[in-house]
């Protein structure tokens, strides 16, 4: 049972221990997460402004490219362009160079009829070159971007324009292919504040979203729009792997200590196993003991009547074997009878008590006198005594035709005598030595009358040093008054309820001693 | 459960304190039999003013050093009344010099 229970202690403590690391480590971790993600954050949002520069920087190139190829189509123009004719074979030639663009080239007159209108105005207006987005004679924003230059004669003069259109889709299209895998949203816009195109997309405003914006060198103004739920996202996404990274090593740092902790205490274990069985087995052979000295005592399951009265004994060791005795044997119509107990408690006891049966049960078949039983136990038991071990007993013998008891107590408890008339008493008696003190002890006879239903009541101080666990005892004067109020029971019931009082008084406090009761009750008519 | 012991020239002197049981009579036995060969030929004075309760081996631990001690000379020493009472149950007053 110990071993189970070791076993047991040591799961739970090993689960306890592995439960008090992880909370230890996982406090740990939060507090320490919590410390990175601040600086995470800042991490992401470096990065986040790196990647934009990147991306940003393959937008410019894009619209720097547009930009060269709208100069270098004007430079050409300047040269080749002179009349309606030629500038349209210059726009299908140089449109089907621009097809991996997406853009489409125009050169207008002034006195072309141009559309949108404001795009013309703007152009001659505003400025060398400019951006913007085109809307149609309903003000309808056109789905294209317009970067037109002037084209002027060898007299400097200008003399038409080269609009370069790029449809927003294309745009788009390589705006978004600048986004990371987390969408953020991209407007483009010269630095001037002309607008190039805004990307057909939600933008969030405010506190909703992360915005950066990245000038590059050739003016224009790149703006990277981030929900913020987009951001939260994204920094999870990047401590993500120190979390997986985390949880590995709990666990790795959580499987060693189980078991370093079983790899440890496997000996403790192991011994214990040992002694558990070692243990076991004392067990065992303790209660094959206790069987035996039980079937010695000869147990009663029902009262017994015989030559005149009713008997009933029991016996119950503090442990597997006591100390204590009883015996009866009827000799020549006579009831011989004994309780003794023998110094101490347990096997030694026990040795001993098997002596003093097997002495008494000898010398009760040959002798009716209860003093030359004891003397003869105790010359036996007082030869080589050495560690003093003495025995108390009361040996009587009852004539049922004289209703008298001839006995010999050697030092035992005196006896109640249970009279049905209410004088309940305790014996008087000069009384002996115990046996197996001193082999030239004289132990002398005394006797006592019983009437009709009296009760003799013999026991051993089991009954009366029974102690509860505020260390009281059940004592004398509690014995006797229990006799008194249970003076009309027969023996078995009488030893019954003395044996409930009892164990009601000790409420579950240790067996302290051996405890043995046997109760001879005279008949009222016996003939 | 606490003893002592007091070594004189011609006399032991033992003092028992508190409950002398099945348990705390061990102990002292093992110190009574390493002192038995001393207490040969002695007076052996036991105070049991302060013992409180004895059972049937601690008796048999009182029985032992008498056999040990000179013939005669063990005493009994403050014994408290309930103490009394097992002894005279027992018959067993006699068989010590009760002071």
């Amino acid at each position: 049972m110990k071993d189970e229970s070791f076993h047991k202690l040591t799961s739970e403590m090993t689960l306890w221990v592995c439960a008090v690391v992880l909370f230890t480590f996982v406090i740990g971790l939060c507090a320490t997460y919590v410390a990175e993600l601040r600086e995470e954050t800042q991490n992401a949002r470096e990065d986040m402004v790196a990647d934009m520069k990147i991306s940003a920087r393959s937008i410019e190139n894009y619209m720097i490219g547009i930009e060269n190829t709208a100069k270098t189509a004007t430079l050409l123009a300047q040269k080749d362009v002179k009349d309606e004719k030629t500038h349209v074979e210059f726009e299908e030639k140089i449109n089907s160079k621009l097809t991996f663009y997406g853009c489409r080239i125009e050169i207008f007159s002034k006195k072309d009829k141009v559309e949108p209108k404001e795009a013309w105005d703007y152009s001659f207006t505003k400025g060398e070159r400019h951006w913007t987005s085109l809307y149609d004679s309903k003000n309808n924003k056109k789905e294209v971007a317009c970067y037109s230059l002037p084209i002027y004669n060898n007299k400097q003069e200008k003399t038409s324009i080269l609009a370069l259109f790029i449809s927003s889709e294309v745009l788009d299209s390589i705006i978004i292919a600048q986004k990371p895998d987390l969408g953020y949203d991209i407007s483009v816009k010269t630095a001037q504040g002309q607008y190039l195109v805004l990307p057909g997309a939600n933008i969030p405003k405010g506190d909703n979203a992360l915005v950066e914006n990245t000038t590059i060198s050739n003016g224009w103004k790149i703006t990277y729009t981030y929900p913020k739920h987009q951001v939260t996202v994204l920094i999870i996404r990047r401590l993500a792997y120190s979390l997986v990274w985390m949880f590995v090593v709990l666990i790795v740092i959580s499987l060693t200590i189980v078991i370093t902790i079983h790899q440890i205490g496997k000996p403790y274990i192991i011994e214990q196993t040992e002694e558990s069985k070692a243990r076991a087995a004392i067990e065992k052979e303790l209660s094959i003991a206790a069987n035996i000295q039980k079937s010695i005592l000869q147990p009663f399951s029902e009262e017994l009547e015989t030559e005149g009265c009713k008997i009933y004994a029991m016996s119950k060791s503090a442990r597997f074997v006591g100390g204590d005795l009883y015996d009866f044997y009827v000799h020549n119509g006579k009831l011989q009878f004994c309780i003794g107990d023998v110094s101490g408690k347990g096997t030694m006891a026990s040795l001993i008590m098997l002596s003093v049966i097997n002495l008494f049960r000898h010398k009760a078949h040959n002798t009716d006198n209860p003093s030359e039983i004891a003397s003869d136990i105790n010359y036996t038991l007082s030869l080589r005594n050495e560690n003093c071990i003495f025995t108390t007993m009361f040996v009587g013998i009852y004539n049922p035709e004289t209703r008298l008891v001839t006995y010999c107590c050697a030092g035992h408890n005196p006896p109640i005598i249970v009279k049905e008339s209410g004088e309940t008493e305790y014996m008087s008696m000069e009384g002996c030595i115990p046996l197996g003190i001193t082999s030239d002890t004289e132990f002398t006879n005394e006797t006592v009358s019983l009437s009709p239903g009296d009760m003799m009541m013999l026991y051993t101080d089991g009954i009366t040093e029974a102690t509860n666990k505020e260390e009281e005892l059940y004592n004398d004067n509690r014995t006797l008054d229990f006799a008194k109020e249970h003076n009309t029971m027969n023996p078995k019931e009488f030893t019954d309820s003395l044996i409930s009082d009892v164990a009601k008084f000790v409420d579950g406090a240790e067996q302290s001693d051996d405890i043995t009761i046997m109760c001879i009750k005279t008949e009222k008519k016996y003939d | 459960m606490e003893f002592k012991f007091v070594e004189k020239e011609n006399e032991l002197e033992i003092t028992l304190a508190g409950r002398l049981d099945t348990m705390s009579s061990e102990d002292i036995n093992a110190k009574v039999t390493e002192m038995a060969s001393k207490m040969a030929g002695k007076m052996v004075t036991v105070d049991c003013s302060d013992l409180e309760y004895i059972s049937s081996s601690g008796i048999r631990l009182l029985l032992y050093i008498r056999k040990s001690a000179a013939p005669g000379q063990t005493t009994l020493k403050g014994v408290r009344p309930e103490i009394m009472q097992i002894l005279k149950v027992t018959k067993l007053d006699s068989m010590f010099t009760i002071a």
